[in-house]
């Protein structure tokens, strides 16, 4: 018998994990369709988005673009601290620890549901509910307005897209644009390995727990970084400060602004991995009482 | 077989161990009753062997495995029903859909016959249980589950007495040469018929680690108001107008045991009942 992985396995517990909390799970499932319905259906209506025709594009684009995505991060970080629910009460660590399926398999189970899981219930709810405006917004909607569906690209790209016409006709990539996309992924992907690992050391009341975390690891951050810097600038005075902010300014004789796109989402990926194999390995000793 | 080989275990990294250094064998083909005053460590012990505490030190065998590695070969021959149960929410034949498939010997016949004489339907809903439905239908489920070894920690608290009647039946029909059952019991009334070894602990130590049979055959239990027996006994407790006595079974008599007596003369006088049995320390 394979101690590590057995597909057999993996699946029953899969269906075995999604049946026990099937109330839960039901329930994000349709707040999540809710939010995005909102969203998309009822604001424009509450706001009168369609009173008047507007030139250009679908003008619930860009707000449905920047809702969805601060209710991505709030989704993402919600339901990574809820991976280990079945962990959060001593009788329930009980069953669930002694249970016969490997530490791996139980693992790969809550990063399946609580991680991809929520990418795709995430897009098919936002996708139905954008549709679904498409087709209630014509019944209120002035003559004349535009109403189409948001294409996923406006999406990924922040909305003008990813390169933008120069007056001679060449497309030329929107460097802005590309840094806010690869730091709203990188963003993303981070935290929520972050809270993963935080519901893998507090089952409970994670996402409160991580949230401090965070924010007390920023300030940790912060004051390292502000009291090195006004040390350097004790121990080496204004030259280093200039020096400092000229390397800053020429920053692209370092690196070149493809090398620094990759490199922030290889940073978040590696950081991402590290934190994953952690929360595994926290789990793997988990015991029946929690020490702290 | 289940070795447990000088196992420590503390709760708290500065403090006195729950357990300490204990050690202790047990075969197929038993069902041991495991006794000991509030705060013994029983729970602790069951817990440690089901892998869901670690030792400080020791470590416990399963069959040769440590089951701390909590392996899925491992855990499917192993089942532990704690004494508070928490079940999901959801039909019992949906629990049993879902669980079952990770017990290769689980029985569908044994579930159902467990169902029958539990008087307990298949459409209920789990959550809505009482705590003494809720524990019947985890000893159902366990029972028909048909692990090498079996744990049971105050299996009887909650149950009506119909139920208590239809556990020690399980008990009875349930035992083969290959199983182990543990039951951690203060109940012992309930369970003293269906015992054939009887484990005392107390203070991380096992005071008595003996078969009922050994212990019969060695020592005769009476209630008694004959002042000459009670005199005699080589441990009593006194009562109005009489005692309970324990008295040596030079005469190979029939006794009924009497684990309560037992179980207060194994904590009163442990070195007096180790010589009374003639046993080896039991902890080799």
């Amino acid at each position: 018998m394979n101690d590590i992985f057995s597909s057999t396995r993996f699946l029953n517990y899969v269906k075995l994990h999604i049946g026990e909390n099937r109330k839960k799970l039901l329930q994000w499932v349709l707040a999540i369709a809710g939010l995005m319905i909102f969203v998309a259906v009822i604001y424009p209506l509450i706001k009168g988005t369609y009173t008047f025709p507007e030139p250009g594009e679908d003008p619930m684009w860009l707000k449905e673009m920047s809702m969805f995505w601060a209710f991505l991060f709030f989704l993402v970080m919600s339901t990574a601290a809820s991976s280990f629910i079945a962990y959060d009460s001593k009788l329930k660590r009980i069953t669930a620890l002694s249970f016969p399926a490997s530490t791996f398999e139980k693992f790969l189970t809550y990063l399946l549901i609580y991680g991809i899981g929520t990418y795709v219930i995430y897009f098919i709810a936002m996708i139905c509910a954008d549709y679904l405006r498409v087709c209630i917004a014509p019944i209120y909607a002035a003559p004349g307005c535009t109403i189409e569906p948001m294409p996923l690209k406006y999406f990924f790209s922040f909305g003008e897209g990813l390169t933008f016409v120069t007056e001679d006709g060449s497309a030329v990539i929107n460097k802005n644009k590309l840094v806010a996309c690869m730091a709203a992924f990188s963003g993303l992907i981070t935290l929520q390995a972050f809270f993963f690992l935080m519901a893998s050391i507090w089952p409970k009341a994670t996402f409160r727990k991580g949230f401090l975390s965070l924010i007390g690891i920023s300030i940790g951050f912060n004051t390292i970084l502000f009291i090195s810097f006004n040390l350097a600038l004790k121990i080496y005075g204004n030259v280093w400060m200039f020096r400092f902010g000229n390397m800053f300014r020429h920053l692209d004789q370092y690196i070149t602004f493809e090398g620094f796109i990759t490199s922030g989402y290889i940073i978040a990926i590696v950081l991402s991995i590290g934190m994953y194999v952690l929360a595994y390995y926290r789990f793997k000793e988990m015991e029946s009482i929690e020490r702290w | 077989m289940l070795k447990i080989k000088n196992c420590s275990f503390s709760y708290r990294r500065k403090g006195n161990p729950t357990i300490d250094d204990f050690s202790l064998t047990l075969e197929e083909g038993g069902v041991y009753g495991l006794l000991g005053s509030n705060g013994a460590g029983k729970s602790t012990l069951l817990q440690l062997i089901t892998g869901l505490l670690t030792p400080i030190s020791g470590e416990i065998l399963f069959d040769g495995e440590n089951t701390r590695k909590r392996l899925p070969s491992t855990m499917k021959d192993i089942f532990l029903v704690p004494e508070e149960i928490e079940l999901p929410a959801m039909k019992l034949d949906s629990f049993i859909k879902y669980n079952s498939v990770f017990y290769p010997n689980f029985s569908m016949e044994d579930m159902n016959r467990h169902l029958e004489l539990l008087e307990l339907q298949r459409d209920i809903r789990l959550d809505k249980l009482s705590m003494g439905q809720k524990k019947k239908v985890a000893l159902a489920f366990a029972m028909a589950c048909n692990t090498k070894l079996l744990l049971m920690d105050e299996p009887t608290n909650g149950l009506d007495i119909p139920a208590k009647s239809a556990f020690r039946k399980f008990i009875a029909q349930s035992m083969t040469d290959d199983r182990i059952f543990v039951i951690s019991t203060h109940q012992v009334r309930d369970v003293s018929q269906i015992l054939d070894h009887v484990l005392i602990m107390n203070n991380s130590k096992v005071l008595l680690d003996s078969t009922v049979a050994n212990i019969q055959s060695k020592l005769k239990f009476a209630d008694t108001i004959n002042r000459e027996l009670i005199d005699n006994a080589i441990y009593a407790i006194k009562g109005v107008g009489g005692a309970s006595v324990i008295l040596p079974n030079d005469n190979d008599e029939d006794s009924e045991l009497n684990l309560e007596l037992l179980f207060d003369f194994a904590i009163n006088e442990p070195e007096k009942l180790k010589q009374a049995l003639s046993i080896n320390n039991p902890e080799n």
